[in-house]
């Protein structure tokens, strides 16, 4: 009666679930997260230390959805075209021929995407707004599913090139990993006696036209227009907050409304509910809070605080 | 678990549904409202209806248990066998509480206790209303009850009630009516009723509003009620004037003559068929004829001469010249209304309580009040001039005073007065009759009255008067009057040493010459032995006092609480002076109070004279000619007190009549209203002390009343649409929240915050919650009952006490 969505995608959201939550042990909440984010299109920054988790995520992540994989990391010499490909001259042929750089992958890890310079990371940034790359006058098409999955590392900031706050726009969310509780890393250790590191296996759960559908599916997503407005309302907060260098764009509110019918979708709900909006808040707007803050999510609880919920449809 | 939870909800069926716990309490205060008019000890009557209102609950509580437990048909017959034992048992029980409260000197008619012991059976079936046919025994008896109170009682406070009370069993009839379409609708149908819960609510609104509005605005009359249905009979107004519709006999023709805003005789016999009554006849009626001074006489006489000693004092009275306080009881009659408009003397339109006085007097021997012929520079009348304009008015020049700021208007038609006195209202300021402008028609005469040239006022005649109010606050607070009246204990002494004498010394003097000044008139008091005891009471009573008017006051009040008026309790005939009578008696006729004032007042250093006149009050007032009618019944006699040597207010000492008009500021009214409320505060301490110990608890368990009060609400709205059950749902449990202390704030949704305590709590509520408002789906396409069972599992998972202990327990959560 309430759900008429379709049952096998959500058994494949379960799958995916499974295996990631046995790839990152003990991180449900950014798990779930992820997935969201994966089928609301949208593409993801780490903002973590090394070593929790941030690759074998990724890496769990395009295994799982059987997509290709690619894996850039940047540093201050990493050139566009070592992102986006370049013409090479085929001596044999006597032609140009393309070679396809890491973008043309379904899911493409950059890690610690702010040590690459402002000129490389735009032309990433190309890859990620448009899923299109142009090279010498010459547009190719990326892979509808592509996401990015970036990482920062925010300790070392000595010549970095900290992402432009516009730019920013470009990812649907943020999140921290942050260290597993004692419990799930006795777990995780368990897990390591007698296997090696790289050789976890990860089945796959789904392919590309699945997600595809999926997150067809996801767009459909009914949103009512108590919950745009309330929407609306917190995108405005955030335009008059001090935290927030730049408010949310429209662009910024597009991006949470796919992100919240993504978290609809995973409650198996064909409609979202203010609820929703509120449950991926953090995510998407800690992106847009200003580097100087000191407690990001403080911030958007502010956000938070200041709108009504809307309790009634009228 | 199940069979846990199944047990409670058969515990809950058990239970008498607040629909039916509604009307069964108003039944209850109906009747014991209806009871307590004139019950000879209030806390008596609640303590009984407490009792009787716990034992069938008590009865419930212990025997819950058991009747949960019944399986078989046969079962559950025996148990309404044995119910039905139990209503025989509470008539036993209230005739029993009967017989007890008679033991201790309270106790009712019998058929109070009919009444009581059928209020208590129904009171036990209506706690026993889920079993079989009880509920509607006790709904029919309930009504019967109430209907038969309606009746029998003319209260606005019962109507109240029984109103409250129709809407109630309303609202349980509608609800018997819905809850067995729902179960049919149960078999399979799960479409929505066609009831919009709004619809009602309206409706029901509408019908309370206008019954309210009907019932404050119509007067109850039951002709009034069918208006629009009655004959039409003429009137002035068309068919909204009351006399068209007010049936034959009472139109035009005959409230025509009658009616003061209407000129010219009318040619009927109930004008013609008297004489015009003079103040001395209606005196006559009223208090009866005069008692010949047996007692003066030490020697027999022949009986020619005491005739002629009678005829004298006739003779005197006659001429308006003097009074006599003792006189043969007075016959009382009760005139009934149409009977009064005939026979009036005159008609008054204005507001009451107001007297109008036609004469003073102002020496007093004991027997008898003569008049005094005043000094006219002693005494100024104001002087009477007029005020020429579209509209000739005779004003009086008052000297301004600051107790006198404030004027109302009375407009009298003079019928069949026989006096060429102007029967004009206390401290009369101007007046106008139609065209006349002849300053030198009216004029004082020498006892300080105003009169009109001529034998007597011409019938019909129409008087418009302007007079002044006093202000008691003003005078109160005011102390500087007494100035005047008592000389400084200076001048006394050179007084004593030029051998001049006292007072009374001089003014005995001065009254052999025929004129007198008014302070030796108006302090005058008889030489015989009761001025002794009168001058001591009022010391007694005045001494505590601030000198002024708070002492006038403290004499008036002492013989409006002390003595009690008796018309009958006339003086003997062989009694030196009517004063010590009435002081002896306890009480007597009005003249009797009036005089002992006058004499109190006198003793106490007050100029004071004695005024007769008529008293018009709430009584008098014909509502159907919108004026009061003044026949001889209304002749009194008041004491008229002058602390200015200016004016003079009149006081009432007669408890039976209105105390005068006064005016008074809403700050003074205010203070007033709070110093009698303390007043009755000191008198009364028990019930003080139960409504401070209600309010308390009220104040203190506001939150949880409000919180109980929310879910009888949300209990009485059983057939609301599905999306109004819900919103209404979602509004208690919020409403819980803040009994509880811990308020939704408002960017939390109502899931997330009911969430801390009970994470699983109405997933069904929500779901249908969100769909109601956050899907295209429309709420028709939700079923009925399985959004009842939503709501209902979500409120009895959220109870109130679960969110309190919540509430409680939280901070220490916080901490940890």
């Amino acid at each position: 009666m309430i759900q008429d969505l379709n049952d096998t995608s959500h058994v494949a959201i379960e799958g995916l679930r499974a295996q990631l939550n046995n790839a990152l042990v003990g991180k449900k909440d950014v798990v779930e997260m992820v997935i969201a984010c994966l089928i609301s299109k949208g593409h993801l920054l780490f903002d973590d230390l090394p070593g929790l988790g941030k690759t074998t995520l990724a890496k769990s992540l395009a295994q799982t959805i059987g997509g290709s994989f690619a894996r850039v990391q940047c540093t201050p010499d990493l050139l566009p075209s070592d992102i986006t490909g370049f013409n090479i001259f085929d001596q044999k042929n006597q032609s140009f021929e393309f070679r396809q750089g890491p973008v043309f992958s379904d899911l493409l890890l950059t890690d610690e995407i702010n040590r690459a310079t402002p000129r490389t990371q735009s032309a990433l940034f190309e890859a990620m707004a448009e899923r299109q790359v142009t090279i010498d006058n010459q547009t190719m098409t990326l892979a509808p599913t592509f996401m990015v999955i970036a990482t920062q590392n925010p300790v070392e900031s000595h010549g970095a090139y900290p992402l432009p706050e516009a730019q920013l726009d470009r990812f649907a969310m943020k999140l921290n990993i942050g260290y597993p509780n004692n419990e799930d890393e006795i777990d995780m250790l368990g897990q390591f006696i007698g296997n090696k590191f790289e050789q976890r296996q990860i089945g796959q759960v789904l392919n590309m036209a699945e997600l595809g559908k999926i997150q067809d599916q996801v767009a459909h997503i009914e949103v009512c227009e108590a919950v745009r407005r309330y929407l609306v309302d917190l995108g405005a907060a955030t335009r008059n907050h001090a935290m927030f260098e730049l408010g949310l764009s429209p662009r910024g509110l597009i991006t949470w409304q796919r992100v919240a019918q993504a978290w609809a979708f995973l409650q198996r709900r064909s409609f979202v509910v203010p609820e929703d909006i509120q449950a991926v808040a953090v995510p998407v707007l800690k992106l847009r809070v200003s580097t100087s803050t000191e407690d990001p999510e403080y911030a958007v609880r502010e956000i938070i605080e200041s709108v009504a919920i809307p309790t009634e449809k009228k | 678990m199940r069979r846990a939870s199944e047990k409670t909800s058969r515990r809950f069926e058990c239970l008498p549904s607040i629909e039916m716990m509604v009307p069964g309490l108003l039944a209850i205060l109906v009747v014991q409202g209806f009871r307590a008019n004139g019950y000879r000890w209030l806390p008596g009557l609640w303590l009984e209806t407490l009792f009787f209102l716990l034992v069938p609950i008590l009865a419930m509580c212990v025997f819950l248990p058991k009747l949960t437990n019944l399986e078989t048909e046969q079962a559950k017959k025996r148990v309404i066998n044995w119910l039905c034992g139990g209503a025989g048992l509470m008539v036993g029980l209230s005739i029993a509480v009967q017989w007890f409260s008679r033991q201790v000197g309270l106790g009712d008619s019998y058929e109070i206790v009919a009444l009581t012991t059928l209020l208590n059976v129904a009171w036990y079936l209506t706690v026993f209303s889920s079993f079989g046919g009880l509920g509607r025994a006790a709904f029919m008896l309930n009504v019967a009850l109430v209907l038969f109170i309606c009746f029998m009682s003319d209260q606005r406070s019962i109507f109240v009630l029984s109103f409250l009370f129709a809407i109630s069993a309303l609202w349980w009839l509608l609800g018997a009516y819905w809850s067995r379409i729902n179960q049919k609708l149960l078999d399979g149908n799960s479409t929505t009723l066609p009831v919009n819960g709004m619809a009602i609510g309206g409706t029901l609104a509408l019908v309370t509003v206008a019954g309210l509005i009907a019932w404050v605005l119509v007067p109850r009359q039951s002709s009034f009620n069918v208006t629009g249905f009655s004959f039409f009979s003429g009137g002035e107004q068309g068919f909204d004037d009351i006399f068209a519709q007010s049936g034959v006999g009472d139109g035009q023709m005959l409230t025509g003559g009658s009616n003061a805003t209407t000129t010219g005789p009318v040619e009927s016999d109930t004008f013609i068929e008297d004489d015009k009554p003079s103040i001395y006849d209606a005196m006559m009626d009223t208090f009866d004829g005069p008692i010949f001074k047996k007692k003066q006489l030490h020697r027999a006489v022949a009986l020619e001469k005491q005739t002629k000693h009678l005829h004298d004092v006739v003779q005197s009275e006659m001429s308006g010249k003097s009074f006599r306080t003792v006189r043969e009881p007075a016959e009382t009659v009760d005139l009934k209304l149409e009977d009064r408009i005939t026979k009036a003397l005159f008609f008054v339109e204005g507001s009451v309580p107001a007297r109008f006085t036609i004469d003073c007097f102002h020496q007093f021997d004991g027997w008898d009040w003569t008049k005094i012929k005043l000094e006219s520079e002693d005494f100024v009348n104001p002087r009477i001039s007029v005020k020429r304009g579209a509209k000739p008015w005779f004003v009086l020049q008052r000297i301004p005073r600051p107790y006198l700021s404030y004027r109302r208007a009375h407009r009298v038609k003079v019928m069949r007065l026989g006096t060429n006195t102007l029967p004009a209202p206390s401290l009369l300021e101007s007046w106008h009759i139609h065209r006349v402008d002849d300053p030198s028609l009216f004029y004082w005469n020498e006892y300080g009255m105003i009169r009109m040239g001529g034998e007597l006022i011409p019938p019909h005649t129409m008087i418009d008067m302007i007079s002044r109010v006093p202000n008691y606050h003003v005078l109160r607070s005011d102390q500087n009057f007494q100035l005047n009246n008592h000389p400084s204990p200076a001048w006394e002494m050179v007084d004593r040493f030029l051998g001049v004498g006292t007072k009374s010394g001089t003014s005995a003097g001065k009254r052999h010459t025929g004129v007198h000044d008014s302070d030796s008139v108006m302090l005058q008091l008889p030489d015989n032995e009761t001025t002794s005891r009168i001058i001591s009471l009022a010391k007694s009573l005045t001494e505590s006092k601030s000198p002024g008017w708070n002492q006038v006051e403290a004499i008036v009040n002492h013989l409006r609480s002390n003595f009690e008026h008796d018309d009958q309790r006339v003086p003997d005939p062989d009694c030196e002076d009517s004063v010590g009578e009435f002081l002896d008696n306890g009480g007597g006729p009005g003249y009797l109070f009036a005089t002992t004032a006058t004499q109190l007042l006198r003793a106490a250093g007050y100029r004071t004279r004695i005024a007769s006149g008529f008293v018009v009050q709430d009584d008098d007032f014909d509502r159907r000619s919108n004026q009061s009618v003044v026949t001889k019944e209304n002749v009194h006699m008041w004491p008229e007190v002058s602390l200015d040597g200016w004016h003079w207010i009149p006081v009432e000492p007669t408890p039976t009549y209105d105390i005068p008009f006064s005016h008074q500021t809403w700050w003074q009214w205010m203070k007033a209203q709070a110093s009698s409320c303390i007043g009755w505060m000191w008198y009364h301490p028990l019930t003080t002390i139960i409504t401070m110990l209600i309010l308390a608890t009220t104040i203190r368990f506001r939150r949880d009343i409000v919180a109980v009060v929310c879910w009888l609400g949300w209990t009485l709205a059983v057939f609301l649409m599905p999306n109004r059950r819900l919103k209404l749902t979602r509004q208690l449990i919020d409403a819980r929240f803040w009994a509880a202390g811990l308020p939704r704030p408002k960017f939390v949704s109502t899931k997330n915050w009911s969430s801390q305590v009970d994470t699983a709590a109405g997933r069904d509520f929500f779901r249908f919650w969100w769909i109601e408002n956050f899907s295209k789906q429309s709420s028709d396409s939700l079923s009925r009952y399985e959004v009842l069972t939503a709501c209902r599992q979500i409120i009895s998972d959220l109870s109130f006490i679960r969110i309190k202990a919540f509430a409680k327990t939280r901070p220490t959560r916080e901490k940890s």
